[in-house]
């Protein structure tokens, strides 16, 4: 894929990124060469049989299934809403408070 | 020795003996910890292994512990042994950094599952250790904190992500360190700086608690100067929690117990060594040194066998593209709504425009140059026209990589490679040359694709005098007789881990 200043531009977009100008002239040379490395999985290696094989797990056995199935869907306790909102760049009573993203009223 | 004098000494015992002392009662916590707090400080200038030194949480933790044994109790299987912990791993009410700006001002509101553990077993946490940002990288150069120098040499790299972890255990602040690897995170910094890293099989360990990078790659492990140590703290760690589903309910062995039971020597051990991985990319120092650890797991008696695994050639561009696409899909949450910096909004030059501006901005300005490429490439390898060729691509070399792994597994117990390509780079050197640093994860990516428990043993020098690595991979949930094994190698070189002493790290 030839790595382009509209395409990084792109995928910054879908990424929620923006770029300055420096950061594109830098990212895109870097960008092309990463994409180099990435393809070089082997020819050999075999595409997907399916979409479904895109969702493969590691080869290695992982967790085992549960041998009852799904555990029971059961409500359990949450993070204390104090502890949360103490973390939040700002908060209002029982809410995280978000900037004004529209222009302030003519008074 | 004065009694004084061997006080000051502490910070040279490991976590074994440590915690053994303190349960008998002939050791102060209180004393160990002064000692490590001492000696981390003297080295810290030269070194920089910490986000944020403990010292007064372990001053009180450690007395904690010293009025327990006093009293009768027994405070656990880590008993007073300081630790550090990387910054990725949540230690309730301190901050949590991850070395990035992205996470400015948060604080954890509960701590990791490893960590816990860790504190109910007895251990006294003397500092949160550095590491690339956001675990991402080689070398431990992308903190927002600065970088963390190699005890063996401060011009060199510790290695990476774990690099904060790794260099305060071979400088001796510390003998136990909690770190973790998703593409050899732990593994490439202890054999970068001396000591023994371990990767344990994805899911023996909670990653709760454990900042995500990439989920099904992730896993906690610990660092330490001796095999045993490393076996103890992962007898601690180990185990199925109901906060992390993807952690295995399988039984936790005694990992230390078992590791004392030394092999008599390596006949019957069938050590496999990778045909594609055949030494072209190694150092000559590193080429010289993998074959002399071979030849004295030989001479005790192993038998060494290679064993052809075609898939680990694509292994690392499959990590990379992997790695980067749960990256960019487990970072979305950094969004500067909820925690961590925010930026724009209508106080910002300009004016607001939306609130998909006020996220843009919060991530731009909060992330770091390597997280950017990598989640960048991350939503590139997810993006229509290109997820079969990348994502699709990558995941079946992973499970084509994972079946010859398991077929390798039936003719021989472990398999051995170099941990790195060579010692230590210079500091600097591939910081800007992304591709050639993700390189430096050449031999550990294999394991981490396939999810299987692997060591890194300190093996010898470099001819710059820098430590070099074996690295012994297992079989999934193998950790006893993959210990065992590492614990024979370490007895058969003769490593000289002493702790570098603070006049020698002077920058």
């Amino acid at each position: 894929m030839p790595v382009t200043v509209d395409e990084v531009r792109r995928i910054a977009s879908l990424a929620g990124l923006r770029l300055s100008p420096e950061q594109e002239r830098e990212l895109v040379p870097q960008l092309a060469e990463i994409v180099r490395f990435a393809g070089e999985m082997e020819e050999g290696a075999p595409l997907p049989a399916s979409p479904a094989a895109m969702g493969e797990p590691p080869g290695a056995p992982g967790p085992p299934e549960a041998p009852d199935g799904p555990a029971p869907d059961e409500p359990v306790a949450s993070l204390d809403r104090r502890l949360v909102l103490a973390n939040a760049p700002d908060h209002r009573d029982a809410h995280v408070r978000l900037p004004a993203v529209h222009p302030p009223e003519e008074p | 020795m004065t009694r004084s004098a061997a006080d000051r000494e502490l910070w040279r015992l490991g976590a074994s003996e440590v915690a053994a002392r303190v349960r008998r009662g002939e050791l102060s916590a209180v004393a160990v910890a002064e000692a490590c707090l001492s000696r981390s400080e003297r080295v810290e200038p030269a070194i920089r292994a910490y986000v944020d030194m403990e010292s007064g949480q372990a001053l009180e933790r450690a007395a904690a512990i010293d009025r327990r044994v006093t009293a009768g109790d027994d405070p656990g299987p880590l008993a007073g042994v300081p630790v550090a912990i990387k910054d990725n791993l949540a230690l309730a009410g301190r901050p949590l950094t991850c070395a990035s700006a992205i996470l400015e001002g948060y604080v954890a509101p509960e701590s990791a599952t490893a960590v816990t553990r860790l504190l109910d077993a007895g251990a006294v946490p003397i500092g949160r250790a550095n590491l690339d940002e956001l675990a991402m990288g080689s070398s431990t150069e992308t903190s927002v904190f600065g970088a963390t120098r190699n005890p063996w040499d401060p011009r060199r790299v510790p290695g990476g992500s774990s690099g904060g972890p790794a260099a305060a255990v071979a400088s001796s602040g510390v003998p136990l360190a909690l770190g973790s690897d998703s593409g050899g995170s732990v593994r490439q910094p202890a054999a970068f700086c001396g000591v023994v890293g371990l990767r344990p099989t994805w899911g023996r360990v909670s990653r709760r608690g454990l900042v995500a990078f990439a989920s099904s790659l992730d896993q906690v492990g610990p660092l330490a100067r001796s095999v045993r140590d490393v076996a103890l703290c992962l007898q601690v760690i180990a185990g199925a929690d109901p906060g992390d589903a993807t952690s295995a309910d399988r039984p936790v062995e005694r990992f230390a117990e078992e590791v004392d039971r030394l092999r008599p020597n390596a006949r019957g051990l069938r050590v496999g060594t990778l045909a594609e991985l055949a030494g072209e990319e190694l150092s000559s120092a590193a080429r010289r040194d993998f074959r002399s650890a071979l030849d004295r797991l030989a001479t005790a008696g192993a038998e060494v066998v290679e064993v052809s695994v075609p898939a680990v050639r694509s292994a690392l561009a499959a990590y990379a593209v992997l790695a980067a696409a749960e990256a960019s899909s487990n970072l979305a949450r950094f969004d500067g709504v909820r925690y961590g910096r925010r930026r724009g909004g209508a106080e910002a030059p300009g004016g607001p425009r939306s609130a998909s501006d006020v996220i843009e901005s919060s991530r731009s300005d909060g992330f770091g140059k390597e997280v950017t490429r990598r989640i960048l490439l991350g939503t590139f390898a997810l993006s229509a026209g290109y997820a079969e060729s990348y994502y699709g691509r990558a995941q079946a070399v992973r499970s084509a990589l994972g079946h010859q792994l398991a077929a390798a597994f039936e003719r021989v117990d472990v398999i051995a490679t170099p941990t790195a390509a060579g010692g230590a780079f210079p500091l600097g050197s591939r910081v800007d040359d992304p591709v050639t640093m993700y390189r430096s994860d050449l031999f550990t990516t294999p394991a981490s694709l396939a999810g299987l428990p692997a060591v890194s043993v300190p093996s010898g020098l470099d001819d710059d005098g820098l430590p070099l690595g074996l690295q012994l991979i297992g079989p999934a949930f193998g950790e006893v007789a993959l210990l065992r094994v590492a614990r024979l190698f370490e007895g058969l070189t003769s490593f000289d881990r002493r702790p570098v002493p603070a006049g020698e790290v002077a920058a």
